[in-house]
């Protein structure tokens, strides 16, 4: 059980590595859809090694990936907005722009 | 059957890694479908039959909604050659440091998670499903509002 545990922080320092290393802003969105997958992964590995509890993990695992659809759904038209505006996802590029 | 689960989870690290990497938009939305369908088998070969469902519409709601932005917008991605600077490498190093500490703090107190949890309270029966409408045609509400904004620009 602990190789999975161990997996599921890999899979969330992918998605850190997404968020904090690329400049893309649709790349900055799937690293945020990684990191939620990394956390529902974890909530589900945690109700399966406890059994009988699995229902409890199971509903916060459920949660958290509808929430994250919610907020990656806005994060998406965030994005088209900006590009519509400013012409590039490029996030750099936005802050020299802004103002 | 922790192992095919460990399998599918490492397939989802490489998944993850080719879309950060790749140039092409599309096989970046692409290689994230191929993660998505790597976590919705490993839902169900944990036997969460609902997360596994939710993943299935996440991504059916998510995948379409990417092709359809980049689609609007750009298929290439231009920044791929911009290396990361030092603040970016001082933030994801502080980052692993932070997440590696996490873990060893949790690891101890997973052993002491209650095997049972209290019985939920549960209401009437009907209104469980009236607030997860309520819910869902909210955040619908709140996408085509911001869809219609972003259609009317042009005006």
């Amino acid at each position: 059980m602990t190789t999975t545990y161990v997996l599921c922080a890999i899979l969330f320092i992918v998605g850190i590595y997404g968020v904090v290393v690329k400049k893309n802003l649709i790349k900055i969105i799937i690293g945020i859809s990684l990191m939620v997958q990394s956390v529902a992964f974890l909530l589900l590995s945690l109700g399966y090694a406890k059994g009988a509890g699995q229902g409890l993990f199971q509903t916060i695992g459920l949660v958290t990936m509808l929430g994250g659809l919610g907020v990656m759904s806005l994060m998406i038209i965030t994005a088209i907005r900006l590009y519509e505006k400013y012409g590039t996802f490029d996030i750099s590029e936005i802050r020299r722009l802004k103002g | 059957m922790l192992v095919a689960t460990e399998v599918l989870l490492g397939l989802i690290i490489v998944a993850g890694l080719v879309a950060l990497e790749t140039r092409r938009l599309r096989t970046s939305v692409i290689s994230l479908a191929a993660a998505g369908l790597f976590f919705v088998v490993a839902s169900f070969l944990f036997g969460s039959v609902e997360v596994g469902i939710g993943g299935i519409v996440a991504f059916a709601v998510l995948i379409p909604l990417l092709l359809w932005a980049l689609k609007r917008t750009i298929s290439e991605d231009v920044t791929i050659r911009v290396r990361p600077g030092p603040n970016d490498i001082f933030v994801l190093i502080s980052a692993v440091a932070f997440i590696v500490v996490f873990l060893l703090v949790l690891f101890p107190l997973l052993g002491e998670l209650p095997s049972l949890p209290p019985e939920p309270v549960e209401g009437p029966v009907g209104l469980s499903i009236l607030r997860e409408i309520f819910v869902l045609v909210a955040a619908a509400a709140g996408v085509w509002a911001v869809v219609r904004k972003v259609g009317r620009r042009g005006e």
